[in-house]
């Protein structure tokens, strides 16, 4: 028997296997709640984890190894039509065979959105196979209640060369002709419906008779003896059909057979959500981030859009979360430390939306996994490579940006992720400033980049180098002002940070996992104006390890430690104090500059315990506690936390109460505790946070959830007057401060569809300080009663698509010297400053307190517009991304005259178009 | 000068401030208020002490130079001190004990230091001297709320009837001797007049010249920085309406500050030196300028900067018959010690 090139290519299609199926975080379709595997509480919309459809969450089940029966109910894709690959020519003609083994992204309407080699075989095999498959159209997976969802699953393509039939059909005679004159044929299908398998195999026992099923499922014997036979049909993917058959002489017998899929064809990993360990956990969905308006595809800056995140002040890069100070809140890349956020002006953030995986917001009650802030957390993901080359471009009016990533070439199993963005604003603000004969010459310079190399060594372990940094600099011409002749010249700021990051994570099985990242860094800051200068540099050693022990059913041990160290050196040029018989505000800047060189070195180490109790598939409660050291003043922190959620109705729609109290600590600031400027003997902020929510699903679209929360702070690090031994006036630092945030929050959430997805977010909170026992309560600096943003984007399937986000926030906090003239209690004839004649300047004398004047509501409409045109191999996207649309003048502080007898708004951003390009293949 | 054309301009300076208004802000273009070398109304220039360092039993004279509109009276200057070392070494520890001060009226206000302003324990004395230019009557106000530890000033400015005149009619403030029980001393600068376009005026206060009006509005005019508006340096400085006004100082006019050595060096360096320039009509670019930075002393003296002048535009012609504009330009010069010195010239707009 030859084999003969008549013989067409063989597709078998191999649905992914009985058992559970995968969900996939889709560009356009969002990912289902999964259905339970085990005694956890599902999430919903609102907790769910999610993210980039190539990059398997964090913290996930394990795969099963033999993939288990699914849900009662569920049903997976099923294949409406077949789409036969074309067999490669050079392949044939080589003689070569091979398997592919395709994932595809199947929506909710059965199509395929997307179809990608998990398993190549190369020689043109690979781009056949992905041409039959995007050609496919199934029935939807469905859950029990008839509701179709998303999924993926793998489907395999098998090219065989086979033997060519001994007697070749007369000419002129079709399949049917010979199938009449055959004594025994008939046709395979799917069991349940009319799908014909093609390249079975029908055998025929005994007589060793065999025969392979056409394109058309259709198997013919001719010239068969009569008698009995045992018919035995098998394909790859279906459970073998044994069949007793009597063929009676001269008789044609003609059947259909139906074969069911098999289990345990093809390892599935299970991608499902794992239940939340925090009572709020914010995720912003891939299909998201790039379509709100005014982030201009920016998944950080979209975390201003949730609730409980206050507005910065205009250009600052600041998040502000539940009433706390911007550095009450740490950021992490993939539970790396890092300094900033946000590049300058907050224009954009330092890790680009293309290469984030997932973004979790905790903003207050967070585990035990965290430490040393009593702010809010933000850890966000960065995804592995893509198995196949992927690459982008896109350039707008503020920066340009690249990416390539695939397979390594030579390195079986490993890929590689290359990216880099630079901001050019700089480039043609210059002219234009001059031009319009602005003082400032420079622009803001920013870059960032990212590389990274990963493999799976094995299906259920992942490891990954990546090397991440951010780099801003910014310059500007400052004129010799009127108090300051010598704070002229160039001002410049910069500010960089690198990370060489290692990350691997392994899933034992029976819910034992290993996650282990540690990371190396550099960290950079550098004022300077004229003779005067101050230069931080950092080098830091940050490192996690968590190990979840799974004990039983419904009771999972999560242990791990941290540490972050290193050391930093300090140098400045500054000018000294006035010294006795120099008037205290003259012009500090011409005083003789010393130069200031000082290193120190930090250890903060962590340890954390936390225990996952769900006692019934209701419940599920995290109680954890956590220890840290600051060597800094020798302290250590212990803090108990506690977090709890339970399903009053599990289904459809589900209602999930949900609570938490923990004890929070954050370790003083540098200067505040490390001699000659700070007080050794200060203790770390500490805060109790109690929170406490419902959420609530409508529709399946729809769901809401309301949340309260109560900070109460104690032993806050303040500021007083002291002396030192020798009677010189100095800063001392205490724990005698105190104060409260209380709020509400309130997310009412239309999860992405084919065609909308928008939210509307309203915070109402309160934060106040106090200095001291007895001293009076102020309103904290950051302090935002109302914060209300709607937003929403839809999506016209043509390629067009538009979104909207409007947001009325009340106005930042300032101190005033001057009061509002327009207000009915200001005396226009108040004294506000004192004239120093020695140093020929003016001293303010403050109106009230610190922060108590509240600035004019904040509004703003901000509006964009995406077209997108698709090819064959490549898509090109274009945007405009309007902020601030009808041109609000917000107020964003106040400034005065010389002599503080009047004072001015000043207002922030105007109307800030940005036009961009992209494109992706 | 090319004018631009109004829409490119408009469309450019969208582009500015869309991209990033924070620098405009800062290089002044955020506020729209007159620069601080600008005088209107009732101003207080300078107040000099001819002892900027002074001894127990010292006698000590506090001139003040003063500017108000053209045709106003004369103000009120209300004195009150010496207030010597008060709690804190601040002028707001005073106020518990202004009433008791000795008070004093007019231009210039004498006071003698007590014995025990460098008693012992003290060896560094403060004497604080308040002083009150007003437009009425100086009154003494009610402290009322006030947000800092300064509270709130107790004196106040009232017309005939009473009312409280606005900030515009009343300047107050304070200046300070120093005394060192090493009897260090301080001078006041030396300074020899003003140049105009390097020509020293005439000796004294009188007829500095006549200079070219720049016929740009006032109206059109924001500060130095044009902000969208016409810059009158680059369109009258072909009308030769532009003048460079320098204070004349002597080349030794930073003195020794031995007391206070060179932290790098360890020796002594002289005084920081700076010099405030003032208007009263047209505009003035650079309103400070450093004459003297902390330098170690060396035998070539002081090394002065190599320009401390400021460029300034004259207003537009007077109208009509109402004759000559006089310009009154000032230029006070400190030093880091809390001494200074005034230079005062008239020019004419015809």
């Amino acid at each position: 028997m030859t084999k003969t090139l008549s013989t067409s290519c063989l597709a078998l299609a191999l649905l992914a296997s009985s058992g559970v199926i995968s969900s996939v975080a889709h560009a356009q379709e969002p990912p289902e709640a999964q259905p339970p595997t085990d005694n956890s509480v599902p999430r919903g919309g609102a907790g769910a984890v999610i993210t980039h459809p190539d990059a398997p969450p964090p913290d996930k089940p394990p795969a099963p190894a033999a993939p288990t029966a699914p849900p009662a109910g569920f049903t997976m894709p099923k294949a409406l039509n077949y789409a036969p690959p074309i067999y490669p020519p050079e392949a044939e003609k080589a003689g070569l065979e091979g398997q592919v083994v395709l994932s595809l992204d199947i929506d909710k309407e059965g199509h395929v959105t997307k179809a990608s080699v998990a398993e190549p075989a190369g020689h043109g095999f690979d781009e056949s196979a992905l041409a039959a498959g995007r050609a496919l159209l199934f029935e939807p997976a469905r859950k029990a209640d008839g509701t179709p969802f998303a999924a993926r699953i793998k489907y395999r393509y098998s090219f065989t060369l086979t033997p060519v039939a001994p007697a070749p059909a007369a000419p002129g005679e079709s399949a049917a002709d010979k199938r009449a004159q055959s004594a025994f044929s008939g046709l395979v299908l799917v069991a349940g419906g009319t799908v014909p398998i093609a390249g079975a195999t029908v055998a025929l026992s005994p007589g060793g008779l065999s025969a392979t099923t056409e394109l058309d499922g259709a198997f013919a014997f001719k010239d068969v003896p009569s008698g009995k036979y045992t018919v035995l049909v098998r394909a790859p993917g279906y459970k073998p059909l044994s069949v007793e058959e009597t063929l009676a002489a001269g008789e044609a017998t003609e059947v259909k057979y139906r074969l069911s899929t098999s289990s345990g064809a093809l390892e599935v990993v299970v991608e499902g959500d794992r239940p939340p360990r925090e009572v709020t956990k914010r995720t912003i969905e891939a299909a998201e981030i790039a379509r709100i308006p005014g982030t201009n595809g920016d998944a950080l800056k979209s975390l201003q859009s949730l609730p409980g995140v206050a507005r910065p002040p205009a250009l600052l890069g600041l998040l502000i979360v539940r009433g706390s100070a911007p550095n009450d809140t740490q950021t992490f890349v993939d539970g790396t430390p890092v300094p900033i956020i946000y590049h300058f002006g907050g224009l954009s953030s330092v890790v680009p939306t293309e290469v984030l995986s997932k973004i979790d917001f905790y903003p207050g009650n967070f585990g035990t996994q965290y430490g040393r802030v009593q702010g809010g957390i933000v850890d966000v993901g960065l995804r592995d490579p893509k198995k196949e080359y992927h690459g982008l471009a896109q350039i707008d009016l503020i920066d340009a940006r690249l990416l390539l990533e695939g397979p390594i070439p030579g390195l079986a199993g490993w890929t590689f992720l290359a990216a880099g963005r630079r901001s050019y604003v700089d480039a043609w603000l210059g002219p234009v400033l001059s031009a319009t004969s602005s003082g400032t010459t420079e622009a803001p310079v920013y870059y960032d980049y990212q590389f990274m190399v990963a493999k799976k060594p094995t299906p259920k372990s992942s490891f990954r180098i990546a090397f991440f940094g951010s780099s801003d600099v910014f310059k500007i011409f400052a004129p010799a002002s009127a108090s300051q002749p010598e704070l002229a010249g160039q001002f410049a700021f910069s500010t960089a940070f690198q990370r060489l990051q290692l990350h691997y994570a392994n899933d034992f099985g029976d819910g034992n996992r290993l996650n282990v990242v540690a990371a190396v860094g550099r960290d950079e800051v550098g004022i300077g104006l004229g003779p005067i200068n101050f230069n931080l540099d950092t080098r830091s050693v940050s490192g996690r390890a968590e190990y979840t022990a799974k004990l039983g059913r419904g009771m999972t041990l999560n242990a791990g430690v941290d540490m972050y160290g290193g050391y930093a050196v300090v140098s400045a040029q500054l000018p000294p104090l006035p010294v006795p018989g120099q008037p205290p505000n003259g012009p500090f800047s011409t005083a003789n500059i010393t130069t200031t060189n000082s290193a120190l070195g930090f250890f903060q180490p962590g340890a954390y315990l936390e225990a996952e109790i769900a006692p019934d598939g209701n419940t599920r409660v995290v109680p954890g506690v956590r220890l840290d050291y600051f060597d800094a003043n020798k302290q250590y922190d212990f803090s108990p936390r506690v977090n709890a959620r339970h399903d009053l109705h599990k289904e459809f729609p589900r209602t999930t109460l949900k609570g938490g109290v923990g004890l929070y600590h954050q370790q003083p600031q540098f200067q505040q505790v490390l001699p000659p400027f700070g007080t050794p003997t200060v203790k770390s902020n500490r805060s109790i946070q109690y929170s406490v929510g419902v959420e609530q699903e409508f529709t399946h679209q729809l769901e809401a959830s309301l949340e309260g929360f109560y900070k109460q702070l104690d032993s806050q690090v303040t500021a007083a007057a002291g002396t030192t031994a020798s009677g010189v006036a100095t800063t001392v630092y205490n724990n005698n401060g105190t104060g409260y945030v209380v709020g509400g929050e309130l997310l009412i959430k239309y999860k992405p569809d084919r065609h909308f997805f928008g939210w509307i977010a309203y915070t109402l909170s309160r934060s106040v300080r106090s200095d001291g026992p007895g001293m009076p309560e102020y309103l904290f600096q950051y302090d935002q009663p109302h914060i209300l943003t709607v937003l929403g984007s839809y999506n016209f399937r043509n390629g067009w698509e538009f979104g909207a986000r409007y947001r009325i926030v009340s106005g930042s906090l300032v101190t005033p010297n001057v009061c509002d003239v327009t207000s009915s209690t200001c005396n226009a004839a108040r004294v506000n400053a004192l004239f120093n004649a020695a140093s020929g300047t003016y001293t303010a004398i403050p109106l009230s307190g610190p922060f108590s004047e509240r600035l004019p509501l904040f509004h703003e409409l901000d509006l964009r517009v995406d077209y997108t045109w698709k090819f064959k191999s490549w898509q090109l996207s274009t945007y405009l991304d309007v902020q601030n649309a009808y041109n609000q003048a917000n107020v964003e502080g106040l400034t005065y005259n010389f002599n503080y007898t009047a004072r001015s708004y000043v207002a922030g951003l105007p109307i800030l178009p940005s036009i961009g390009l992209r494109g992706e293949f | 000068m090319k004018r631009k054309s109004p829409l490119r301009r408009a469309v450019l300076a969208s582009l500015v401030v869309a991209a990033f208004v924070g620098p405009a802000v800062g290089s002044g273009c955020g506020g729209a208020f007159p620069p601080v070398s600008q005088v209107s109304g009732l101003r207080v220039l300078a107040v000099v002490a001819d002892k900027p360092y002074a001894q127990p039993g010292d006698t000590v004279t506090f001139t003040m130079t003063y500017a108000n509109p053209v045709g106003a009276a004369a103000p009120q200057i209300l004195w009150l001190g010496p207030c010597v070392n008060p709690p804190g070494g601040t002028y707001y520890g005073c106020y518990s004990q202004l009433a008791s001060l000795m008070p004093g009226l007019g231009d210039t206000f004498s006071v003698t230091l007590p014995e025990d302003f460098l008693a012992p324990p003290i060896t560094q004395g403060t004497a604080f001297v308040f002083f009150a230019a007003c437009d009425g009557t100086v009154g003494a106000l009610d402290g009322g709320a006030s947000g800092g530890l300064a509270g709130s000033f107790p004196l106040g400015c009232f017309d005939a009837n009473g009312q409280q005149l606005s900030a515009d009619a009343f300047v107050p403030g304070y200046t300070q001797v120093y005394g060192f029980e090493d009897g260090r001393t301080n001078h006041n600068p030396a300074v020899t007049g003003l140049s105009i376009n390097q020509v020293p005026t005439d000796a004294g206060v009188g007829d500095g010249g006549s200079v070219t009006p720049c016929p740009v509005p006032e109206a059109s005019r924001l500060g130095v920085s044009g902000c969208g508006k016409a810059d009158p340096f680059q369109q009258c400085q072909d009308d030769r309406a532009e003048y460079q006004i320098t204070v004349d100082v002597p080349p030794g006019v930073a003195e020794v500050d031995d007391a206070n050595k060179s932290p790098a060096t360890g020796q002594p360096q002289y005084e920081v030196v700076w010099v405030d320039y003032f208007a009263d009509q047209g505009d003035i670019d650079t309103p400070t300028a450093l004459i003297n930075a902390a330098e170690p002393v060396s035998d070539a003296g002081p090394a002065l900067q190599s320009s401390f002048s400021t460029n300034w535009i004259a207003p537009p012609a007077p109208a009509g018959d109402a004759g000559a504009l006089p310009v009154n330009i000032w230029a006070v010069v400190h030093d880091n010690r809390g001494g200074e010195t005034v230079a005062h010239e008239i020019l004419q707009v015809p």
